[in-house]
């Protein structure tokens, strides 16, 4: 039997960068998904691609509470009550603060902050009362601390590790677990990563991993299930990382992390 | 003598305090009145930095300390007290900077490391802050070091001592607060001491690699650093406890590549 066998997973942003990996991993685990993006294209092929039709719907949504209460109805209507729930970031708008548009930062509180709590109350709610439910909040590294030009994701993103943080003083005597996690860099983000004015290449942006490689798809996988798994009772209020260790370095180094490796 | 700085009076005691942060911290707190003992394992040193102190006017003496030896701690705190009567201020500076791959660090080198820098910073927190708290009064500041919030590779025993550092801050502070006794922790990042001068004159460190990981792009000043002691040590600071105060040029907080 799979280990989430069963399980009603909604994912929240399912168009998102680090959706179809979350998607494809939850799928893996035996749980039954229902995925929510305005963009309709991009769920529909992603469901398209996972087979086994009818364990997997997917439902237009946008930003408002409104729409989210009633989508997760419709949710309910068509495939009962959701066990988890998973929010995940959108892209990054990159910029130097000073060049930053209002506009953009809003923006992002709204797509990345504001998603993350009208998902997070809508489901929550329903699972206070029924006592028990998993949510997983999927940021990024730049919500951890200062990211040159990252100043609107890192914003809205560490502020969702505060209100998975909150969240969970609230809600876990209930049985509502919240946690967050955070994907390490993946190659594919290196286009992310390269519209900063630095303009880091592929080796410097390696060499800043201490793992020295990039984060894989089954790496965030396989957090995202041992978080979302009923044998992670105990855990909520956390902020995984799986970031090859990025995170914790300070980046200065009296021996080089990569030297054994060479 | 200043009798009208911030510290004028005060007595302040600074261990390790015969060269680099420690001396430059003491030099700044007698240019503010405090009477200065410089604490230091070596007599060399201290003499020669107390004396160095005395001839620019200021008040400065020297008593031998070795920090890992807590009786050694109690003494100094003991002759302080009787002699002047009062203990205003108590830095735990005293450190050293050892380096190498984790899987070869010695027990040796751990416990110099953590004896020193962590077990030390305890035994002046323990013995100064009875005599603070009996006197219901008093600021105890732990150098810390931006290493004990983020991780250095190869500094294994270094980080967990300054990590160390900064939890017993916080520990003693939620303790004492109530009694008046507040202690604070100073995380600097890298500052041109007579240690780092030489480490980039033999080029064990590059100023490059120093200034590129610093997002002021320099690295900073002692006297940017001792101020922040002064504050920290001064009545500017009565309702400051529990806190470790980065001065790092924005170090600690760029967590980017």
């Amino acid at each position: 039997m799979a280990e989430l066998d069963g399980m009603l997973a909604l994912v929240a942003g399912a168009s998102r960068p680090h959706a179809a990996t979350c998607v494809r991993a939850l799928k893996r685990a035996g749980a039954r998904l229902a995925l929510v993006d305005h963009n309709e294209a991009t769920i529909a092929e992603l469901a398209g691609s996972l087979g086994q039709h009818d364990r997997v719907d997917t439902y237009p949504g946008n930003l408002s509470a409104a729409s989210a209460a009633v989508v997760l109805k419709r949710i309910e209507e068509r495939q009962g009550t959701v066990d988890i729930l998973v929010t995940c970031a959108g892209e990054p708008t990159v910029a130097p603060s000073v060049e930053l548009s209002g506009e953009d930062f809003a923006a992002a509180l709204v797509s990345n902050t504001f998603h993350a709590f009208i998902w997070c109350q809508a489901v929550g709610r329903k699972m206070v009362a029924a006592g028990r439910g998993v949510i997983v909040n999927v940021t990024g590294l730049s919500g951890m601390g200062g990211w040159p030009g990252w100043l609107a994701q890192s914003a809205s993103l560490g502020a969702i590790h505060n209100l998975t943080h909150t969240l969970a003083t609230e809600w876990t005597r209930h049985g509502v677990r919240v946690n967050s996690l955070v994907p390490g860099i993946a190659e594919r983000d290196l286009s992310d990563l390269l519209k900063t004015p630095e303009a880091p290449d592929r080796e410097t942006v390696l060499r800043r991993i201490p793992s020295g490689r990039f984060a894989t798809d089954d790496d965030l996988g396989k957090a995202l299930i041992y978080l979302a798994r009923p044998e992670a009772s105990f855990i909520s209020g956390e902020i995984l990382r799986v970031d090859g260790a990025w995170d914790v370095w300070g980046r200065y180094y009296a021996v080089d992390p990569h030297a054994g490796k060479r | 003598m200043n009798t009208t700085g911030e510290l004028a009076g005060r007595v302040a005691v600074i261990t390790g305090a015969g060269r680099g942060i420690g001396l430059a911290v003491a030099r700044r707190f007698a240019q503010q009145g405090a009477i200065i003992i410089i604490a230091d394992i070596s007599d060399e040193r201290g003499e020669r930095a107390s004396e160095e102190l005395r001839a620019e006017g200021l008040s400065a003496h020297y008593l031998p300390l070795d920090v890992t030896d807590p009786d050694a701690v109690e003494g100094v705190v003991r002759r302080v007290a009787s002699e002047w009567g009062r203990l205003d201020v108590w830095v735990n500076n005293a450190g050293l900077a050892e380096h190498g791959p984790s899987e070869a660090l010695s027990p040796a080198s751990w416990q110099r490391s953590i004896g020193i820098m962590l077990s030390g910073a305890f035994y002046g927190c323990q013995s100064a802050g009875r005599v603070m708290l009996a006197l219901g009064r008093g600021s105890i500041i732990n150098v810390a070091s931006v290493n004990g919030l983020v991780a250095q590779a190869g500094r294994a025993a270094y980080c967990a001592a300054k990590a160390g550092t900064i939890r017993l801050t916080e520990v003693l502070a939620a303790e004492w607060a109530g009694r008046g006794v507040r202690v604070n922790a100073v995380a600097p990042s890298v500052f041109p001491t007579e240690l780092i001068v030489s480490a980039l004159q033999t080029g064990a460190a590059t100023l490059d690699g120093y200034v590129g990981r610093t997002p002021a792009r320099r690295l900073g000043e002692l006297e940017e650093l001792t101020g922040t002691f002064l504050f920290l040590a001064s009545d500017a600071a009565s309702y400051i406890t529990g806190q470790t105060l980065r001065v790092d040029g924005g170090w600690v907080s760029d967590h980017y590549l």
